[in-house]
């Protein structure tokens, strides 16, 4: 389920799949947008029109296969990196696949990476063919990689080799709480996803879980054995996402 | 899970594990405490986790001061640091009257070795410049007053009942007293059965519903209160300001705001279907309104999360603590309608006095269910909201 794991079902990508006759004709974008929230870059960004302007700012995109051209300016526009764009023509047996990375380090162009799925696992090598940096993509730095062609449509992320296994890891970035933090609560018998939140802070801060939520269900799924999907989630609690005072109160009396 | 203890507790909040520890430490061996959800889903876990001193009655005050004891010394009693701030209750006085029953209570507060004040206007705009004075003719303030995090407080007890071998059973309702000649002798759980002759109810808001396993019929009603808390800010407000419906302290050391207000006319449950009621909006206006106008200052600053809670309102505004005659071996902590997170190490205390001992260091006899029969209410002047 994409809002406990943040992994869409291959019933939702199958909705977003462009046809396979459009992928015999170059390079597009494949939005993989499942969520309803209020969020339109991707169609203001779309100098083609492919991406549709949008009725309320709630939809879901709205997308003419036809009318793209696989620019990739969506690509980074989109803040839930959740567009990609797929090239089949790209070579005999390969595809390339254009995806949006914020991490650091950013890979070499030429190296040879491991190339991850939708849920982050390993499933195959790509390689590095291009990196977008340009000043317009506002720090979203875009990879083109280069993978068997039958992967074309699976491959969505790389993963660089960590240098050492006692890397920092940062699993709640509002409250700065590290893996190692997280696990030792786990390992004092803390499983109960809003146990660990009380004990922690997590889930907590500006974000409200949002980035933690799912590494943190990973995690307690991990150890107790139980899938993801039967971990009890905290509650989703308003405004959402943070709201000044003012905004709903005004500045009050100053006097 | 045990099927047979020395006492069983229904309920997993600050009461329920106090007792529980407190009950341990004076050498009864099997506790088990049963709790439906996990520790501190009811209200200890959704409080807004002041601690105070200022009452208006002689009971309240005793407790809380005992109580407060705890919280002072809890690091050094237990070694668990609960994040006690003191910085002190500010209570912005807007009428003659209240001017003049706090006038009292502080007398009353002072006689029983509380150290609160009454603040002239020029004072609190010389120690609180951040505060609005508008309309204000006066303030209390007891500097021992302060904050805790509930959560601490929570995983501290439960830890300590482990280490002394009470088991906590999460995820397990109770669903039934059994009882044979009026006298206890087991309780019912989804779990399987244990059997017993005590059972101590620290419930909350579930209080009226546990009651009614043994055909007691508790006046503790669950009304919903809401909460905000706002982004970390740096920590500049050492004290909880407080108008009486209305309340905003900063944690420390994280730093966000917390604020609540009181609605005179949210409804009296007769039980509710869950300890999680829905969040309203008018919560939120109406509280940050009150926020911009006491306290200009926060104006710019982002809420992140508003909650809900129930208080086990009382008619009086009371407490029920103690044994229940009717009910041979059943014993109460509830109704504190609203103050009673910082009270559960001293009631826990109480508690466990009461049934190892049979009497109490401090007299509780006021406080006991029967008084809502006989008709002799105590109505508390110090109660906020």
């Amino acid at each position: 389920m994409l809002i406990r794991t943040g992994i869409p079902t291959p019933e939702q990508i199958e909705k977003v799949m462009p046809s396979k006759e459009r992928l015999t004709q170059g390079p597009v974008a494949v939005i993989e947008c499942f969520q309803s929230i209020p969020c339109n870059p991707c169609a203001t960004s779309c100098p083609t029109g492919a991406i549709l302007p949008f009725d309320n700012i709630n939809d879901l995109p709205k997308f003419d296969e036809n009318k793209c051209t696989g620019c990739g300016i969506c690509v980074s526009s989109c803040p839930g990196l959740a567009i990609f764009i797929v090239d089949e023509t790209y070579s005999e047996s390969e595809a390339l696949v254009r995806i949006p990375y914020e991490y650091l380090p950013v890979p070499e162009a030429g190296s040879v990476v491991d190339a991850t799925d939708r849920a982050g696992q390993i499933v195959c090598k790509g390689k590095v063919v291009k990196i977008f940096t340009s000043k317009t993509q506002d720090k979203t730095t875009v990879l083109s990689i280069a993978v068997p062609k039958e992967y074309s449509m699976t491959v969505r992320g790389i993963k660089i080799p960590k240098k050492t296994e006692t890397d920092d890891i940062c699993i709640c970035r509002c409250e700065e709480i590290s893996l190692e933090e997280l696990r030792e609560v786990i390992k004092q018998g803390y499983t109960d996803f809003n146990e660990i939140k009380r004990k922690l802070r997590v889930g907590m801060g500006p974000c409200q879980g949002r980035t933690c939520r799912p590494l943190i269900l990973r995690e307690i799924a991990m150890v107790t054995g139980r899938p993801m999907e039967d971990i009890d989630l905290t509650t989703f609690r308003p405004p959402t996402k943070p709201i000044k005072i003012s905004v709903i109160a005004g500045d009050g009396n100053e006097e | 899970m045990k099927n047979k203890a020395d006492v069983v507790i229904i309920g997993a909040g600050v009461h329920g594990l106090a007792a529980a520890f407190n009950l341990a430490k004076k050498g009864v061996k099997d506790i088990v405490v049963c709790e439906h959800k996990y520790i501190g889903y009811g209200a200890t876990g959704r409080c807004a986790a002041g601690v105070r001193e200022q009452f208006g009655l002689p009971l309240t005050i005793q407790l809380a001061k005992n109580s407060m004891d705890v919280t002072v010394n809890f690091k050094e009693l237990y070694g668990y640091d609960i994040e006690y701030t003191p910085g002190g209750y500010l209570w912005l006085l807007y009428d003659e009257k209240d001017v003049d029953l706090w006038r009292n209570n502080i007398k009353l507060q002072n006689s029983l070795g509380v150290n609160s004040v009454l603040l002239d206007v020029d004072e609190i705009k010389e120690k609180y410049p951040y505060v609005n004075v508008k309309g204000v003719l006066a303030a209390t303030m007891n500097p021992r007053d302060g904050y805790v995090n509930p959560f601490k407080v929570l995983y501290a007890y439960k830890e300590m009942c482990e280490k002394v071998g009470v088991e906590i059973n999460s995820y397990t309702t109770v669903t039934g007293i059994r009882r044979e000649n009026g006298k206890i002798t087991g309780v019912e759980t989804d779990k399987g059965n244990i059997q017993t002759d005590t059972v101590i109810s620290c419930a909350g808001p579930y209080s009226r519903r546990v009651g009614k396993m043994v055909d007691l019929d508790l006046p503790v009603y669950p009304q919903r209160h809401e909460m905000l808390v706002t982004e970390p800010i740096k920590v500049f407000f050492p004290c909880m300001v407080i108008t009486g419906p209305w309340y905003a302290f900063q944690t420390k050391p994280h730093g966000s705001v917390l604020m609540g207000i009181t609605f005179p006319d949210e409804p009296l449950h007769d039980d509710v279907p869950s300890l999680q009621p829905a969040s309203s909006w008018r919560f939120l206006e109406e509280a940050l309104k009150v926020a911009v106008d006491i306290m200009p200052v926060l104006k710019d600053v982002s809420v992140v999360r508003q909650w809900g809670g129930y208080y086990d309102m009382t008619p009086d505004g009371q407490q029920i603590i103690g044994a229940v005659p009717e009910v041979p071996g059943f014993y109460l902590s509830c109704g504190w309608s609203g103050h009673g997170f910082q009270m559960g190490h001293i009631t826990g205390r109480l508690l466990s006095e009461l049934i190892v001992d049979g009497t109490t260091s401090i007299d509780i006899s006021k406080s006991d269910l029967g008084r809502f029969a006989r008709g002799e209410l105590i109505p508390e002047p110090g109660i906020i909201g």
